[in-house]
């Protein structure tokens, strides 16, 4: 309970309290923003980590090209096992023999060549050699495969033709129909034609032609050359097997058409040798066993390894660049986090495909510039994306020499999804680090701030409830023993505090004491005063002894009036509260006050008879003598001061209301502090400004309020006691 | 011979001035400005009547020191306590060692004076017989003016002089409500209204030690008190 200040305190009792937008943790949070660059330098590093491993790559393929192309440096023989390669071979008439991985059924589908269809050779204009009407591919193209399977060679033919005409159970003529022209050159060396027609879909054979080459009489029936004809919308579909026993790598192919089922006129005829007459015929292209057999002993990793000979004709491939190389082990992963972050990795990562399309995939020419540029005699490099742009490849590729000859070239071909690979990883697994040191260091710098604005706003609130709205100290800070900064400001907020106590309570005891110490000097004077007046003085000194002794009187006053409060707290604290009849107390008091003064009316009004309350009556009784000796002064002659009282569930409420002056209205709130006094001039009788500041004392004691305010009409002012119940 | 008084007090001017004063008025004077003086002085010779400080130089109580070893020296010895303080617990502590007032430096020589001699009038009727005239019975009350004596139902109140006076103010018009004014007017103290309530106060307590019922005096709120006994 504060005491006497001694001094008027005019404080605002603002709240220092700031609502702007950035408290302390928000600004760390901010401030944590900071630890985004390291994900940021990451993959930085990472893409500085790609273009090395590209450079890596590249060498690495160089050398592999390197490696290659030395095992076969000075083997000529590997190169040109065939006698014919060795000239320049016509590419266009040349037939490229696939390498089928298991035998072809013979039913005139094309099913079992669907890994190889892509690379089918489509005939049309430019291999017309005859042709009695002006060409439509409408009327006649086709489209052409050959694969060899253990003994044989395979061909499909995938003949569009708008009008399929077959040959007349009546006719021995095998040329009057659509048909299949074979042109041979045996292991002996004979050119050999064969024709292919039917009556009807279904199981065909070749018959033997005779020698004369424009004659298409039949010899007799090969049955070693067999196949299916089959239509199909747009024509027919043809599907042969051949023993490769029966040729020397030379052969044609001629499609021959005929629309008109009753003339059974040539109409067009196509041929696989390039527009060359059927005589001259194609090679076919296989690639070389040898250099398979060696390419096959190398580890090939995830790489593709061509070798081509100078006229980039494929002798061999290796390896596969869409074999799936890395397993995605992720399915045995049931984290739901995991996946989660995989698929949010998988949308905002490119991933490497390896469904890419790769036109070069089977063919049987290379026609890179990096090809061109090995053929010369170079070994190069060349970056390229497949046309889906799913993939990027790259290829190396290295010359083989023949001391100074170029004779062919290897080609090593790697996709640089191991390296997108990589770098996902290395991204994926920067990301969750990243993200696992952002979110702990957050979770720590939240932590941390909220430990910290905690703390300064606990010691905020300690500061804001230890002194109270109108100035004085009433609690204390407990000094944090924590070492910091702000500890050391709670420390010395408790010591500042525990000073200015000191220091407030000097001041309060001050009136106290000043009383104390006055009261000695003042006895002093007035027995001697005393004194004086027993001895024999002359009449003209009266009136100084009586007016000094006014002088001591009014000193006397103001020193007790001085020391009341500090009475009335010790008389309080050392009293004891009662029950008893407020309404009574009031009763009896403005009663009294008729008596005191005479000249003043009162009006007393009370909405309650008998109104019980705990407290201290002779307290309350002396508040309101201080309350009415208050309005008297201040009250306009000729009008009553109001007293009233009245109560709800809660309070009590005691109101003296009397007309005159009103009060300023900043002084309302201070009204009520030690000295403070509103009266102008000086009067006769001494006021200190103590009287409402001892109603206050006693309202506070009695955990009740006192509050001043101007009458509305602004005639006059009401002081209004609210006690608790 | 002449009454003896012991003043002990350390503020040269007071002690002279009341000194003076009492001299006057035909007392013998003996002052004492330290309290290991004034005992060695008691202990050679009892004063007849002690007014005591209760700071006294450098001991800040040793009035009250004096006061105890002044009462196990003599337990009829009148003893005023004369001070500058004025808390209701400095009254208390006095009169707890046996003071038989408490007075505050604001009062004036002629109250001073008075109390003085209205306590040798105590000593004094102790010794004489009882005078009729000096009697006043209320009820229950018995008040022995000349002996400065009061009984409550035939049991000794032991009242301080100012208490006494104040029940004797207030007993002598039984249903007159007295306010602070005229009790302090005839108590011969001026102190203000709050010491008043005290002085009320510590007379309920003392009868209330007696009569656990007493509530002969009654607060009038606003105007003062008046003597009320309930005719049982």
């Amino acid at each position: 309970m504060p005491l006497i200040p001694f001094m008027v305190w005019v404080t605002d009792g603002k709240k220092m309290t700031s609502n702007t937008a950035f408290r302390l943790r928000s600004k760390l949070l901010l401030v944590s923003l900071a630890l985004l660059a390291i994900p940021w330098a990451g993959y930085e590093y990472v893409r500085e980590m790609e273009t090395f491993l590209r450079e890596s790559k590249q060498v690495s393929l160089t050398d592999n090209a390197r490696a290659v192309a030395t095992v076969m440096h000075n083997r000529r023989n590997l190169f040109e096992t065939r006698a014919d390669i060795r000239q320049s071979i016509n590419s266009r008439s040349s037939i490229y023999a696939r390498k089928l991985n298991r035998a072809i059924q013979l039913d005139g589908y094309s099913d079992d060549w669907r890994d190889h269809l892509p690379h089918a050779k489509t005939h049309a204009r430019q291999s017309l050699i005859q042709g009695n009407t002006p060409y439509t591919p409408h009327s006649l193209s086709f489209r052409h495969l050959l694969g060899r399977y253990g003994k044989y060679y395979y061909t499909l033919f995938e003949v569009n033709d708008d009008s399929v005409v077959y040959r007349s159970p009546n006719s021995l003529r095998l040329e009057q129909s659509d048909h299949l022209l074979i042109a041979i050159r045996n292991k002996q060396g004979d050119l050999k034609r064969y024709i292919l027609t039917t009556q009807a879909p279904g199981w065909v054979n070749a018959y033997l032609l005779s020698d004369d080459s424009n004659d298409f009489i039949p010899v007799r029936p090969e049955v070693r050359i067999k196949g299916e004809w089959q239509e199909t919308d747009t024509g027919y579909n043809l599907e042969l097997r051949i023993p490769q026993s029966m040729l020397n790598d030379k052969i044609t192919f001629a499609i021959v058409d005929v629309d008109d089922p009753v003339s059974r006129e040539t109409k067009h005829v196509l041929s696989t040798s390039g527009g060359k007459p059927v005589s001259e015929l194609g090679t076919i292209l296989t690639l070389s066993p040898e250099i398979e057999n060696i390419l096959q002993g190398l580890d090939k990793g995830n790489s593709r390894i061509w070798v081509i000979n100078r006229n980039r004709h494929v002798l061999a491939l290796s390896g596969s660049l869409t074999q799936k190389q890395t397993t995605e082990s992720y399915a045995d992963d049931d984290d739901t986090l995991t996946n989660f972050m995989r698929g949010l990795y998988r949308l905002i990562l490119q991933q490497p495909s390896e469904q890419f399309d790769d036109t070069l995939d089977g063919a049987s020419r290379l026609d890179g510039v990096d090809v061109m540029t090995a053929l010369e005699g170079k070994p190069s490099l060349r970056w390229r994306r497949t046309p889906d742009k799913r993939a990027v490849i790259l290829s190396a590729s290295h010359p083989v020499w023949d001391d100074d000859n170029v004779i062919g070239a290897v080609v090593v071909e790697q996709t640089s999804n191991d390296i997108q690979t990589l770098q996902n990883n290395a991204l994926e697994s920067l990301l969750n680090m990243t993200l696992l040191v952002f979110i702990s260091a957050m979770a720590f710098l939240l932590m941390f701030a909220t430990r910290l604005s905690g703390r300064i706003r606990s010691l905020h609130k300690q500061a804001e409830s230890a002194i109270s709205e109108d100035g004085r100290i009433q609690g204390t800070i407990h000094p944090s023993s924590s070492g910091d900064e702000i500890g050391d400001l709670s420390r010395s907020f408790s010591d500042m505090l525990d000073r200015l106590r000191e220091y407030t309570r000097y001041l309060e005891t001050m009136a106290g004491k000043l009383s104390h110490e006055l009261r000695t000097p003042l006895a002093v004077v007035r027995s001697s005063l005393d004194n004086l007046e027993l001895e024999e003085l002359p009449d003209t000194a009266h009136p100084y002894t009586r007016r000094a002794r006014e002088g001591i009187e009014r000193l006397a006053n103001i020193l007790s009036s001085m020391n009341e409060a500090t009475r009335l707290e010790q008389a309080l604290q050392s009293t004891e509260r009662e029950r008893f009849d407020l309404g009574a107390l009031l009763n009896g008091c403005v009663e009294g006050y008729r008596l005191a003064y005479p000249e003043q009316a009162f009006v007393y009004s009370s909405s309650v008879n008998a109104l019980f309350i705990n407290g201290y009556p002779e307290r309350l009784a002396q508040m309101l003598d201080k309350l009415i000796s208050n309005a008297v002064d201040f009250c306009s002659p000729d009008t009553p001061i109001n007293v009233s009282l009245d109560s709800n569930d809660k309070t009590v409420r005691i109101s003296v209301e009397n007309s005159g002056p009103t009060l300023p209205d900043k002084m309302q709130s201070q009204l009520f502090d030690s000295m403070v006094s509103m009266r102008e001039g000086s009067s006769s009788h001494t006021h200190l400004g103590l009287g409402l500041f001892i109603v206050r004392l006693i309202a506070q004691f009695h955990h009740g309020t006192v509050t001043a305010r101007n009458l509305d009409d602004g005639q006059g002012v009401v002081f209004t006691v609210e006690l608790p119940r | 011979m002449s009454r003896r008084i012991a003043i002990v007090e350390d503020e040269p001017a007071i002690r002279e001035n009341y000194s003076d004063v009492l001299r006057k008025q035909g007392y013998e004077i003996v002052a004492y400005a330290d309290r290991p003086t004034a005992i060695n002085a008691f202990q050679q010779r009892l004063p007849d009547l002690a007014i005591l400080d209760i700071g006294l130089g450098d001991e800040a109580e040793g009035g009250f020191e004096l006061c105890r070893e002044l009462r196990q020296l003599s337990r009829s010895l009148p003893i005023i306590f004369l001070t500058a303080r004025e808390s209701d617990f400095d009254t208390v502590s006095g009169l707890r060692l046996g003071a038989d007032d408490y007075l505050t430096k604001d009062i004036s020589l002629p109250h001073l004076t008075a109390r003085i001699a209205a306590l040798f009038r105590r000593v004094e009727a102790l010794k004489s017989p009882v005078d009729k005239e000096d009697i006043l019975q209320r009820n229950r009350l018995l008040l022995d003016m000349q002996r400065m004596r009061c009984e409550w139902q035939q049991q000794y109140v032991d009242l301080t002089l100012t208490e006494l006076w104040i029940v004797h103010a207030l007993a002598k018009f039984p249903g007159h409500v007295k306010n602070r004014d005229v009790l302090m007017q005839e108590a011969n103290v001026v102190v203000d209204d709050s010491t008043i309530t005290s002085h009320i106060k510590r007379i309920r307590k003392k009868f209330t030690r007696i009569d656990s019922h007493f509530n002969a005096i009654d607060t009038v709120y606003g105007m003062g008190y008046r003597w009320q006994e309930d005719d049982q």
